[in-house]
């Protein structure tokens, strides 16, 4: 036994130094915290910070525990066109807010979030902001949702260490520094965070990286190449381009699971910007599957749901400027939206009833002026 | 658990230590085996693990039973039989049969709704069930006496190394290795911890890395491809699949061994196959080994001098193959297939030019070569049905393959490089060691040159391995 042990001891040193020197570098990029502790860290703080782990990522757990841990009653769930909702936008009530898009990949997230309010293990919003985009009605290959394998803190898991490290250290053999390049600690959580990018504590998300471009080039860049990607119907406009009666049924169970919790629902759905409509439409398939889209935002619409509806920044008398991309309103136009349906409605929403709009409109302002629009 | 995850290495290193700690106390080290087994498999699911306990249960009281009377055995034996695949088909075949029997009925014009259960597939339970059916088979054939001890079969039965994705052992083998005490075997650890770590490789580096993005690009949209490239998409798959069970039972063997038990060997390099019954014979060999002795010599016996008898329980032996690796007609048209394409060696036993034509092939230079290409193209070009979800994408893949295929203008060589790469090296390293048990038999290289494959393999792991995520393939059957 000894002498098998003396020979495989130095391969087994090799590996410990290996997986020694990888926790090192993801101990100091704070990719190691555990999101439970992160949260309360952050809830506990005076100052914000970012949430932007990158190497062992959990960022939907992230939203989910501070759902948990917060008493918001007003939250957004949904997908990325939501991120743009931020909490200083729902003066006085920043404490009540809390934006959670991206803490749904399909319909069965929004279902785990749902129950997840039933059973009392998230507080029960007044009203929930809910992105509506096509892209969880549509029909797809499999999908994996993001709850289905639990919701386990990744920093736990082994495997998700041996992934980070390999990450950093190929990273480093390539002569690339990104992933040892600490920064901030102060400033966030997490390789991305440390840097500034990432989720705040509102849980809106701060593209640093894209507000840098745009401070250079301060245009409107379609950055995802979403014409070339519906034109070659890749992601997310794979085969066929049609909806999921399914899904649908789905999706009206939801709503009608949460007006039984007797929580509003303000629905936002999604935008692109004019450039990119004006090619998609010329396209047949994209143009039915569209039309098939806003019939379902039109007969929540007629039913009395509070909607901000489909449509690009030229229906707000806006330019493609106000778009962070070709299917992301950057949060300029997010909160003119926001004062818009206010202005009209805003006496029929009852959780959104004393927003202060004066100071939502001092806001934008300062807001366009900081990136020039 | 799996053997490619962190968690897996953290508990293999404490249970080693214990294990081998405990040797001279063996019935506390066969205790502590049976509960680390179970662990093993209750961290999946702690619920699936009352079927192995009563699979267990069953096998060993009717193997006693069978042994004790004789006259009745048969009643036993058949308790046996239907309990297992009673789980099998309750587990693993109901929605298939009831989907089926539902498509007969509108097929002569009766509407007959399925009726479905929705049940999860208890991981390795098409392995252990048949692994406790050869028990008591074996009995009833008076292959052997039961054994006495419950903790030696209950071991047997769920032996972590092979208790979800084989090989399948025989118990005549395999039981009498837990009754002998254990002490450590230097020789055999060393071999173990070399097979495991060249498991580990082929799986994670070979199969995970190299090979699994390109071939679940090809599945995933094969309109997206050219004719050549789809092709190419069936031998990377051909590939991945052997990489990653062969690399599993090289972990499991490896990890036997290390724990001083020898395992049945599970392949034989089938890439170099000259005929699909030498691939057969290759392939997963305890599984075909394990349906030849318990279902095809019996039927064959029942009409010996009958050829096209011969040939039935032939085509009923793989469409049975294709059938245990899922419910599904993709399976068993994978199986039939293979069943007809075994059919020239039965031929060549009457027919005088088809054994001369056989004989050429398998012993002449040139016919040599020409087929061991012929059946690796063959068995890989198959896999398109393996890997299907259904019928209908397996022959649209077909077909968009043959349609495109003169079409060499759009085909990008390169694309997938790394993939044909790796599968160059590979299939160079089983053909240089073609002659061993398993690739990484280097006990008589120079020790330097030794050090250096270690350490790249070891290397290789930890920088490219996909750790955890994806599962071995063979762990869905």
């Amino acid at each position: 036994m000894n002498q098998y042990l003396f020979k495989v001891f130095p391969y087994l040193l090799g590996v410990i130094i290996y997986l020694g020197v990888g926790e090192y570098f993801l101990y100091r990029t704070g990719e190691l915290r555990s999101i439970e502790s992160i949260v309360s860290e952050q809830l506990a703080a005076d100052h914000d910070s970012h949430f932007g782990k990158a190497l062992i990522p959990g960022n939907h757990l992230y939203l989910l525990e501070h759902l948990r841990q917060r008493e918001a009653d007003i939250i957004v769930l949904g997908q990325s066109i939501t991120h743009q909702f931020q909490a200083r936008m729902f003066y006085p009530n920043e404490d009540a807010f809390f934006n959670a898009s991206n803490i749904i990949q399909t319909l069965d997230d929004l279902d785990f979030v749902v129950a997840e309010i039933e059973n009392g293990a998230i507080h029960r919003p007044e009203i929930i902001i809910w992105g509506l985009d096509p892209d969880y009605l549509k029909i797809q290959e499999y999908q994996q949702s993001y709850f289905e394998e639990g919701d386990d803190d990744p920093a736990l898991d082994l495997d998700q260490h041996f992934r980070g490290i390999q990450i950093i250290l190929k990273s480093i053999v390539r002569g690339n520094r990104t992933y040892v390049d600490f920064e901030n600690k102060r400033m966030g959580y997490g390789i991305n965070g440390m840097k500034g990018y990432g989720r705040k504590k509102d849980g809106s998300f701060d593209n640093s990286r894209i507000i840098q471009e745009y401070d250079i080039e301060p245009i409107y860049k379609e950055r995802n190449d979403y014409e070339n990607r519906l034109d070659d119907r890749r992601t997310p406009f794979e085969s066929p381009l049609q909806l999921e009666q399914e899904l649908i049924l789905q999706f009206d169970n939801l709503v009608t699971r949460v007006e039984a919790l007797d929580i509003d629902i303000l629905f936002y759905c999604q935008q692109f910007s004019k450039d990119f409509m004006n090619h998609a439409m010329e396209d047949q398939e994209f143009r039915s599957f569209w039309n098939d889209f806003t019939d379902i935002c039109d007969s929540l619409d007629n039913k009395g749901h509070h909607m901000i509806l489909y449509g690009t920044p030229s229906d707000l008398g806006l330019d493609d400027r106000y778009m962070r991309d070709a299917n992301h309103a950057a949060e300029v136009m997010t909160a003119i939206q926001l004062l818009d349906i206010l202005e009209k409605k805003g006496a029929q929403i009852p959780a959104l009833l004393d927003i202060d709009l004066d100071h939502l409109r001092l806001l934008i302002d300062n807001m366009k002026s900081e990136v020039e629009l | 658990m799996k053997f490619n995850s962190g968690i897996f290495f953290l508990f293999f290193l404490v249970f080693f230590g214990i294990y081998w700690a405990l040797s001279k106390r063996p019935k506390i080290q066969r205790i502590f085996l049976l509960a680390s087994s179970y662990f093993f498999y209750g961290y999946w699911d702690y619920r699936f693990l009352i079927l192995i306990v009563l699979s267990s249960a069953v096998d060993f009281y009717c193997g006693q039973q069978i042994h004790r009377h004789p006259s009745r055995g048969k009643i036993y034996l058949y308790a046996s039989i239907v309990f297992n695949l009673g789980l099998l088909c309750g587990f693993k075949y109901f929605n298939f049969f009831s989907e089926s029997f539902s498509d007969l009925m509108a097929l002569i014009g009766m509407n007959a709704d399925p009726f479905t259960i929705q049940v999860f597939l208890p991981l390795g339970i098409s392995f252990y069930t048949f692994q406790t059916m050869s028990y008591t088979l074996d009995i009833y054939r008076g292959k052997m006496k039961p054994t006495t001890s419950v903790l030696d079969f209950f071991n047997y039965v769920s032996f972590f190394p092979q208790l979800v994705a084989g090989p399948i052992e025989r118990a005549n083998r395999f039981l009498p290795q837990f009754e002998s005490r254990k002490s450590f075997d230097y020789e055999l650890a060393v071999d173990g911890t070399r097979q495991a770590l060249w498991g580990l490789f082929k799986k994670m580096v070979i199969a995970d890395y190299f090979l699994a993005p390109v071939v679940d690009a090809t599945f995933a949209d094969p309109s997206a491809y050219s004719g050549m490239e789809l092709l190419f998409g069936t031998f990377y798959f051909g590939f991945q699949i052997y990489a990653d069970f062969s690399g599993y039972s090289d972990i499991a063997i490896g990890l036997g061994k290390m724990l001083g038990f020898r395992l049945t060997d599970n392949f034989r390099t089938p890439m170099f196959s000259k005929s699909i019954p030498e691939f057969w014979s290759r392939w997963h060999i305890s599984l075909s080994r394990w349906f030849m002795d318990y279902v095809y010599i019996p039927m064959a016996r029942k009409f010996k001098n009958s050829m096209s008898w011969r040939y039935i329980c032939t085509i009923f032996l793989f469409f049975l193959i294709g059938l245990w690796h899922g419910a599904n007609y993709t399976y068993v048209v994978f199986g039939i297939i293979h069943g007809l394409l075994f059919l020239p060696r039965l031929l060549s036993k009457r027919d005088k030019k088809v054994k001369k034509t056989l004989t050429y092939l398998n012993n002449d230079g040139i016919g040599v070569w020409i087929s061991m290409f012929g059946t690796l193209f063959l068995t890989n070009f198959l896999l398109v049905f393996f890997r299907s979800p259904d019928i209908t994408f397996a022959v649209d893949y077909y077909a968009q393959m043959f349609a495109d295929i003169p079409n060499t203008e759009c085909i990008d060589w390169w694309s997938g490089k790394k993939a044909k790469l790796a599968i160059v090296i590979f299939m160079i390293c089983e053909w240089i060691q073609r002659e061993y048990d398993h690739q990484l038999s280097i006990g008589y290289f120079p020790k330097l040159v030794r050090v250096g494959i270690y350490i790249f393999l070891i290397g290789a792991i930890l920088l490219y391995g996909d750790f955890g995520s994806d599962p071995f393939i063979y762990f869905q059957f």
